[in-house]
């Protein structure tokens, strides 16, 4: 029975490529029989079948096999199969597939059946020679006489010392911003290093976008807000070439600039105000509304990011204190609970491990939470870093601990768990950090004791603290990744593209940067500039790459503009393209923070009323239900900690546009204001709309093509809408209306 | 059939307008016949030659999410009476114990014998199991697959594997690849329809499995919520204060005015995408409802469907094919009804029961129907699952009912139709339908088999992006030829 079962597992293997899987012994050999000998003889022997070894073994081993199976190959992040030739330990002890020779026993050795190409196949690319493998055969068959020193290798350290190599891990270089001879285009540092990848790829950046454009792009990059045709007129008004400069820290200065950049913080913190544990009573989080609120407040008040940091993880400050922290500390609690009916055990272990999973991305950029059930495939994380970050995390995942109906207790105190199985409790830990992001031998200890000497009972801080003291420190700690992952997030939303384009996995499985050295200089000039996140947006706003024009050559050149060499049009995000449309109609209400506004349940459908247009910031987010209008527009998840939005283009939001009572009832608006403020004449009329919708005059053949439409008299029912509010409508469905170029 | 000529193909459709000089009435007037599409037949959804000659045209997929039991449905497993109430472990390895759901453990589980009594059916004797009487009487029509594997026990990720060939969100789904690789032939619908019943569920593989990925957004599925009572797709109708014609002008001068955006700042595949989207979504509003009136269909034929949620579903599934909608999914699986028959709620008997009881007369009528009007023929149906059940009941000592776990080794999914030999049995799971054991089909295998059936080479159909070349089966995938007819 198992037999069978065992060759049916193994031929899937196979057929999902994974090369070691179990194996059948199938052959048994008849071994030479050792003759037994006197103790001087025994040495003589002993000799020979050292020298049997030398000759005939190693130099094999060496040339064909240490290249994926030894301590160099590990150290190289290239070791196969966790399985090291280079000792006697390793070959006995053997790697994933079970021992590699069992002494004396070439029947049962998978050495020799890998040899002969037999189930595995080793070397893969070629058989060796016969007289070779049968020399193997042999030298088992003697016992795997092997004089090399017989010590076990620790192979976690080489795993962590390899680890440490990937280029996310890695201190920070802090590059010099190159400085090329023909470089006249360059406005900043910034520039310096797009100019020098474009040389090395052969690419021009394109010319600067029109002072219209620019202001279109930077009110959207800033607030996510079109600016309105005075502050346009204002700004082409000026010759002065400070004036980009100017309007930049204008911008950064706006209230709506915490709107803006909280949102893209939220869709990080899988920001929801609900349980998300069932549709049907998805219960709601009347205070989550308080940690939107204080993460807008941080931003507008440019609170150091570091600091930003802590007060979510731990809910105290590195070096200040805050009285946002209270609210920001809701970050750990914000994600999802397991519905009602379900085991205390699985309740709580769902709880811990949102914390970790959110924490490992939205901060580092590293997928922790894949080590919930085994070690990290890809990553150096163990899955017992894993549960001691659970331990960091666990008196904050409370639950009513009723013992299950079964009797299995409920878990009271941090462990490791066999395959993520709370059933398996397999050892106790205490609380720890992720190693492969400490430096210099520095160990979780370091920054779970209080350094404080006078702490004289206990020279322990609360691990969440200390969580936020290893998080942030650049020396020792993660710092250096948690200022990478952070710039690389600023600059994705200005550009559409970050750096590193998996802004939520820096591992090995996610994207190499485009430009490593400028994500080293930025992440640590912001590190220079006390973690000031307005200081990487003002370089970014106020450099020649951010200031390029879009270019029509995207097929030919660079399609995803990896190489910055224009600025590729991108479409807004669903909260941006709905307060773009109440700020035109000019429905848009400025009143800022406070309780969510309610967006209704299957059971009470929303129903839309004047107050509720704000910024969508402040709509209601509960799990199961999603604004009708930001629906369309691909919004963010609320379940798991986001990097990156979709953008989906289907009919579905096409006939949104056409049809959505909202959109209409915003054209009425956009028409009454134009008859407003333009009269009656419809020439003043597109001219006023296109400033107010796209923040530009209308090209000759634009104004036509409007004049025409405005000028056809109704073809039906007069309570039909006017023609002003229908080709108000038109422009609203523009394609550049929603995306920014 | 290749990446470049598509480029080519929307920079002519730009180079052709910019061309006209723009004078604004040429324009307008090239532009306001009402039928009259600006993005015209060369766009990237105008229908495409096969690469050779195809058996189905349309692809119904039918998916049942949660995994079905291959045990309780076609898989028939006498053997599991035998060694009923023996430990798994006793049968198994503990490597192989360790594969399934991980947050799990089946270290004390026991082997469960099927809970539903199985029969042979029709000429070709397939085994089908009590909760499908209906579908029994149609199995000379079937071709089953016993051998499927997935690569994942996870929901989330087993649904993607199945829909996209990929375990992580961002890849193509099968129908977007469909129709990038034929077009559509209805210019008046999306080429992609997934029709759902209800809520979604947010931890499986959520709009990730329908997404165009990184083909361009025209090839996205249009995902249809039938809730109760309110139309089909939202945003359907037309306002009562715009009348067609309005519209229609309205829409020309929209596509006008993003032509004229185009022409001066270039484009990207988006945008174009979203002018095609404009165009389509238009036709769709007197299409479309009429496609999704299942009221118009005869009283016998609704009968005939069962007159259910998930019957009028597979009655829109086929009033779409006949229509020319390339491909369309029926997602059977909505909150609290997917197929995961774990020893909550109802339990494996209650779930498979009651959702047999609503799919089986749904599928048999999709089956008969097809047949009755000559579209079986070019009509491939599928019915898939994300993988099966274990062998072996899961440790849940807290319920009385009986459960199974996830099970990616070995598990049954059937096709019908466009160029499938109806009756075949292919591949099989060993004595306890642990693992498949013989012809082991992989997704991979079965996408590069559904493909074929509609005249597209597996290997042959890719697109670059992030500069390589990528398909649908990746670098895998084999066409199983037993299934052809």
């Amino acid at each position: 029975m198992k037999t069978l079962n065992h060759r049916a597992s193994q031929k899937l293997f196979f057929r999902a490529t994974i090369r070691f899987g179990l194996i059948v012994m199938l052959f048994v050999f008849f071994l030479p029989l050792v003759p037994k000998a006197h103790s001087a003889e025994k040495d003589k022997e002993k000799s020979r079948e050292i020298e049997f070894f030398e000759s005939k073994i190693r130099p094999v081993l060496v040339e064909k096999c240490h290249s994926c199976h030894s301590q160099d190959a590990a150290k190289r992040r290239k070791l196969k199969g966790k399985l090291l030739v280079d000792s006697r330990a390793g070959l006995l002890a053997g790697g994933e597939s079970g021992p590699a020779i069992v002494a004396g026993e070439p029947g049962k050795s998978l050495l020799l059946e890998a040899l002969r190409h037999e189930s595995i196949q080793m070397p893969p690319k070629e058989k060796l020679p016969k007289r070779i493998i049968d020399d193997f055969a042999k030298w088992i068959a003697m016992g795997a006489p092997d004089p090399r020193d017989g010590k076990k290798v620790d192979l976690r350290s080489l795993d962590l010392e390899a680890g440490r190599k990937h280029w996310a891990f890695q201190p920070l270089s802090n590059p010099l911003p190159p400085r090329l001879p023909n470089d006249n285009w360059s406005r900043n540092e910034i520039d310096r290093f797009v100019w020098a990848k474009l040389v090395s790829k052969k690419l021009k950046p394109s010319p600067a976008a029109d002072r219209r454009t620019f202001i279109r792009r930077a009110n959207f990059a800033v607030l996510g807000l079109p600016p309105t045709p005075q502050q346009v007129k204002e700004f082409i008004a000026q010759s002065s070439d400070s004036a980009h400069e100017a309007l930049i820290d204008d911008l950064l200065k706006q209230p709506q600039y915490g709107e803006r950049w909280a949102r893209h913080w939220l869709d990080v913190a899988r920001f929801g105000e609900s349980e998300g544990s069932n549709p049907e009573e998805d219960r709601i989080r009347r205070n989550a509304y308080k940690f939107r609120d204080a993460v807008i407040k941080s931003l507008n008040e440019d609170m150091s990011y570091n600091e930003f940091v802590a007060y979510q993880l731990s809910g105290r400050g590195i070096e200040n204190n805050s009285p946002l922290a209270a609210d920001l500390s809701q970050f750990v609690d914000l994600g999802t609970r397991l519905q009602r009916n379900t085991h205390p055990n699985d309740k709580k272990f769902h709880i811990l491990d949102d914390m970790v999973a959110t924490m490992g991305n939205a901060f580092l950029g590293v997928t922790i939470g894949c080590a919930r059930c085994h070690d990290h495939k890809i990553d150096p994380i163990s899955s017992e870093e894993y549960y001691r970050l659970t331990a960091v995390f666990f008196d904050r995942a409370n639950v009513s601990d009723k013992v299950g109906a079964n009797n299995i207790p409920t878990i009271s105190e941090p462990h490791v768990l066999g395959g993520g199985s709370w059933q398996r409790p397999l050892k106790k830990v205490d609380p720890g950090f992720v190693e492969v992001l400490m430096r210099n031998n520095y160990r979780s200890e370091h920054w779970l004791e209080s350094d404080k000497e006078n702490d004289s009972k206990s020279n322990k801080l609360p691990p969440r603290e200390s969580l936020a003291h290893w998080i942030t420190d650049v020396e020792k700690g993660a710092g250096a990744l948690l200022s990478r992952v952070i710039v690389n997030r600023i600059w994705q939303h200005h550009f559409g593209r970050g750096l590193v384009t998996t802004p939520n996995d820096f591992g090995n499985l996610g994207a190499r940067p485009s430009h490593p050295e400028l994500l080293d200089w930025l992440a640590t000039e912001l590190i220079r500039q006390d973690w000031k996140l307005k200081s990487i947006h003002r370089l970014i706003l106020t450099s020649a790459t951010f200031r390029q024009a879009s270019s029509d050559r995207w097929a030919e050149v660079d399609r995803d503009n990896e190489w910055m060499w224009h600025y590729r049009s991108h479409r807004l995000e669903a909260e941006s393209i709905r307060d773009n449309i109440l700020s035109v109609s000019g429905a848009l209400r400025n009143s800022m923070y406070g309780p969510s506004i309610q967006i209704g349940t299957s059971r009470q459908p929303y129903v839309e009323k004047p107050e509720h247009w704000r910024r969508s910031i402040y709509l209601s987010a509960p799990r199961f239900e999603t604004h009708p209008v930001l629906r369309i527009f691909d919004p963010a998840g609320t379940i798991k900690s986001q990097g990156k939005r979709t953008v989906s283009t289907t009919p579905s939001s096409a006939l949104f546009m056409f049809n959505a009572s909202f959109l209409w009832g915003q054209a009425e608006l956009l028409a009454k204001r134009v008859r407003d403020e333009a009269g009656d004449s419809p020439a003043k009329q597109i001219e006023l709309l296109y400033e107010i919708t796209l923040s530009r005059p209308p090209s000759s053949a634009e104004r036509d093509l409007g004049l025409e439409f405005l000028s056809t008299p109704d073809d039906s029912a007069e309570n039909n809408r006017s023609p002003l509010i229908q080709y108000c409508h038109t422009l609203m469905c523009l394609n550049e209306f929603i995306y920014v170029r | 059939m290749n990446q470049l000529d598509r480029n080519s193909l929307l920079l002519n459709r730009r180079q052709c307008l910019g061309g006209l000089g723009l004078g604004s009435v040429a324009l307008a007037s090239l532009l306001s016949e009402p039928t009259h599409s600006i993005a015209g037949d060369r766009s990237a959804l105008a229908a495409k030659p096969a690469h050779f000659v195809p058996r189905a045209k349309n692809v119904i997929f039918l998916f049942m999410m949660g995994g079905a039991s291959h045990l309780e449905t076609f898989d028939n497993k006498p053997a599991l009476h035998k060694y009923s109430g023996k430990f798994a472990h006793e049968l198994f390895s503990k490597e192989e114990l360790l594969g399934f759901n991980p947050e799990k453990d089946f270290s004390k589980s026991k082997i469960l014998p099927p809970v539903f009594p199985f029969k042979q059916h029709g000429e070709c004797g397939h085994w089908v199991s009590d909760i499908f009487p209906h579908l029994s009487t149609v199995v000379d029509d079937i071709a089953m697959i016993k051998s499927m594997y997935a690569a994942s026990p996870i929901h989330s990720i087993g649904q993607l594997l199945m829909h996209t060939g990929y375990n992580r969100p961002g890849f193509p789904s099968m129908g977007s690849w469909v129709n990038y690789g034929l077009g559509s032939e209805n210019r008046n619908m999306p080429g992609f329809v997934v029709l759902r019943d209800g809520h979604s569920d947010n931890s499986s593989g959520g709009t990730a499995m329908y997404h165009s990925g990184f083909l361009p957004g025209t090839y996205q599925a249009t995902v249809v919520e039938a809730k109760g009572g309110q139309p089909p797709i939202e945003h359907l109708k037309r306002p009562d204060r715009i009348s067609a014609g309005q519209q229609r002008r309205q829409l020309d001068l929209l596509s006008t005015l993003n032509q004229l955006h185009r022409d001066q700042h270039g484009t990207q595949p988006e945008l174009d995408a979203r002018i095609d989207a404009f165009e389509t979504a238009f036709q769709m509003q007197s299409a479309a409802p009429q496609l999704f009136d299942v009221g118009l269909e005869s009283a016998t034929t609704r009968k005939l469907y069962g007159e259910t949620s998930f019957g009028d579903s597979c009655l829109r599934a086929r009033r779409l094919v006949e229509n020319g909608v390339r491909f369309v999914e029926v997602f059977d699986g909505t909150s609290g009804r997917r197929w995961d028959a774990h020893g909550n709620r109802g339990g494996l008997v209650g779930n498979h029961r009651s959702n047999g009881a609503r799919t089986d007369r749904a599928i048999a009528a999709l089956i008969t129907d097809l047949k009755s009007r000559g579209l079986l023929d070019e009509t491939l149906v599928v019915w898939a699952t994300e993988f099966g059940r274990t062998p072996f009941e899961e440790e849940r000592a807290t319920r009385g009912k009986l459960g199974r776990g996830h099970h990616h080794y070995g598990f049954t999914m059937w096709m019908a139709g466009g160029g499938v030999k109806g009756g075949v049995s292919y591949g099989e799971t060993d004595e306890l339908g642990m693992h498949a054991v013989k012809n082991p089909v992989s997704h991979h295998d079965l996408h590069a088999t559904i493909l074929h059936l509609l005249g597209l080479d597996h290997k042959r159909l890719t697109y670059r992006h992030n500069g390589r070349q990528f398909r649908l089966t990746d670098v895998e995938g084999q066409v199983v030829r037993e299934l052809l007819s």
